[in-house]
């Protein structure tokens, strides 16, 4: 067994919050936009982390199922390193100014330490229970170096049509991480509240879009609310959009791959940074409008 | 002791006085069982098609309609009910096969019921037109008065003829090019969407296009869908093509236009008629 160190820390923790003052990524991404077409209901989106604290008033009624593959005292909702906490409470906090989605069902799994290590196959157990819970979307904000171990799980997941956004890291110009680099993954980098990219987050081609992930506020152990920053926010803010996506598809009967998801989100991101798909943004920022736009289906085939 | 005696409330209520103020306070509700008096007992009843269809006796087509009649009883009700599917036991028969209507062997209540397929027009005492809304199956009764009672006189399974649409999904959006609604395409280059189709797409404006029907959205240029082949003359991206769509074909409305910078260009578009 492989034990790796797959955390992705946040590259800022910011101050601390007992009231929830609201993130900003909410109002200025539009998320109001994708929301009103879906909300998220009948998708299990599992966060795989540090684990998540169910005491949470805003997580609470929001878990509806928990595993740990470390084999941590404390268990997966000990979560001591407050990562997978404010990864929870980004992709579905009861809160809709803290999380993207309040209908999806929230599967947090515990796959890295208290410490913020995880072992590869823990990581690959945790994408594999995800897959045979039911979970559509699955958080990753985690990386590291290459794992066979690792790649075949994503790539079964994959195979199953689950849609796996994991965190491109934050190395900077060191390029992405791996899972991130994976085909089956769905890699996110992170831009601040003027859509620049941060400059912790990693550069390379295989960046698939943008997402906030510069002083997001998020869920606190024991309660409250924190700001963090890293690629490790801007993956489950896109999760929870995939989510709210995955479901409004579902309505329509029109699911989609990874392969047709990252080919979406090409033509559907906003252009940031040099024109097209570039090194530091991928296609661009992941809006939420334009994803609502492109639900209305295309028209009949016109006659000249 | 003396004390009053008053009368039983039992006895007040059967007292000729009671009974004659009961009379006057219903006299004005309608009577229903008097529209069936009449009836000619002993004769059988029975329900046949007017119409001469060549579907067979208990089947009409979609938007078709049928003539049916009871004979045998001067007054006649109609009435529709969906029909049910089935449960079926451990052996994978259902618990009451269709049209079994009077032998009461239904052990589990339906689970699913269909919908109601049939408009139903009264148009004489003893007939009654049916017109077929929705394929399934339903039943069209007969009611009449038997011995003073209303009595289901007869019943007979119909079956609407037609595609069978999917069970209606409220969540679903509901057809997507409606009938007399613009469809409104920015045609764009293909990739990403540039900050001038971003700009476009956000303009406040597109709301009130939406809330009126009309369909919106952005369209790289090679997703346009072109009938045989052929291009449209002037399509530069960015650019609006405005269409008039049945779902099946679309056809333009109007020349390509140039996409609209501003909400006053965008309500502009409303003036144009489907």
């Amino acid at each position: 067994m492989n034990t790796m160190d797959y955390r992705l820390p946040p590259v800022f923790r910011g101050s601390n919050y007992a009231a929830a003052p609201g993130s900003w990524a909410m109002p200025l991404w539009n998320v109001a936009a994708l929301r009103a077409v879906a909300d998220g209901t009948g998708i299990k989106t599992a966060v795989l982390d540090t684990g998540g604290d169910i005491r949470h008033p805003d997580l609470a009624n929001r878990i509806v199922k928990s595993k740990d593959f470390t084999g941590s005292r404390g268990g997966p909702n000990d979560d001591r390193n407050q990562h997978g906490t404010h990864c929870l409470g980004t992709v579905g906090a009861a809160n809709p100014d803290i999380g993207v989605s309040q209908g999806c069902d929230l599967y947090c799994g515990k796959v890295l330490g208290d410490s913020g290590s995880g072992a590869d196959s823990s990581i690959a157990g945790g994408i594999d229970w995800a897959a045979a819970e039911g979970c559509e979307v699955i958080s990753m904000s985690l990386g590291g170096g290459y794992s066979p171990t690792i790649e075949a799980a994503c790539n079964r997941a994959s195979a199953a049509g689950i849609w796996v956004i994991v965190a491109a890291g934050n190395s900077g110009s060191g390029g992405v991480d791996y899972p991130g680099q994976l085909r089956s993954c769905i890699s996110v980098a992170a831009i601040d509240r003027t859509f620049r990219v941060a400059n912790f987050s990693s550069r390379g081609d295989k960046l698939d879009c943008s997402g906030p992930g510069v002083d997001i506020i998020s869920c606190k152990p024991g309660g409250g609310y924190q700001s963090m920053s890293g690629t490790s926010m801007a993956t489950p803010f896109i999760a929870g959009l995939m989510t709210l996506l995955r479901a409004a598809m579902k309505k329509q009967n029109a699911l989609i791959g990874t392969e047709e998801l990252r080919a979406l989100l090409g033509s559907r991101t906003v252009d940031l940074g040099t024109a097209g798909d570039d090194n530091d943004y991928g296609p661009g920022w992941c809006s939420p409008l334009m994803l609502a736009i492109g639900l209305t289906p295309p028209p009949a085939p016109i006659a000249i | 002791m003396i004390t009053a005696r008053r009368m039983p409330l039992a006895r007040w209520l059967v007292s000729p006085f009671a009974l004659l103020l009961g009379g006057l306070l219903t006299a004005g509700e309608p009577d229903f069982f008097a529209h069936y008096a009449g009836t000619i007992p002993g004769q059988p009843a029975k329900v046949s098609r007017l119409d001469g269809a060549s579907d067979g006796a208990d089947k009409i087509k979609v938007d078709a309609f049928g003539v049916f009649t009871a004979k045998g009883h001067d007054k006649v009700r109609w009435k529709v009910e969906p029909v049910y599917e089935l449960a079926k036991d451990s052996k994978g028969e259902p618990y009451l096969k269709f049209g079994d209507l009077d032998v009461l062997t239904l052990k589990k209540p339906a689970s699913i019921p269909q919908r109601e397929g049939l408009k139903l027009v009264d148009v004489e005492a003893y007939s009654a037109v049916v017109w077929g809304k929705q394929p399934g199956k339903v039943k069209l009764i007969a009611l009449a008065v038997v011995d003073g009672w209303p009595e289901e006189i007869e019943t007979i399974a119909l079956e609407v003829l037609g595609e069978v649409l999917p069970p209606v999904d409220p969540d679903k959006p509901v057809d997507p090019v409606p009938t007399g609604s613009l469809y409104f395409a920015i045609v764009r280059k293909t990739g990403p969407i540039t900050a001038d189709v971003e700009k476009c797409l956000k303009l406040e404006a597109w709301t009130e296009v939406r809330a009126k029907g009309h369909k919106v959205r952005d369209l790289m240029i090679n997703q346009v869908p072109v009938k045989d082949g052929k291009t449209i003359p002037g399509l530069n991206p960015p650019c609006l093509l405005v269409l008039k769509t049945d779902g099946k074909t679309s056809a333009l409305v109007g020349p390509v236009r140039s996409m609209p910078a501003n909400d006053a260009e965008v309500k502009a578009l409303l003036e144009i008629k489907p």
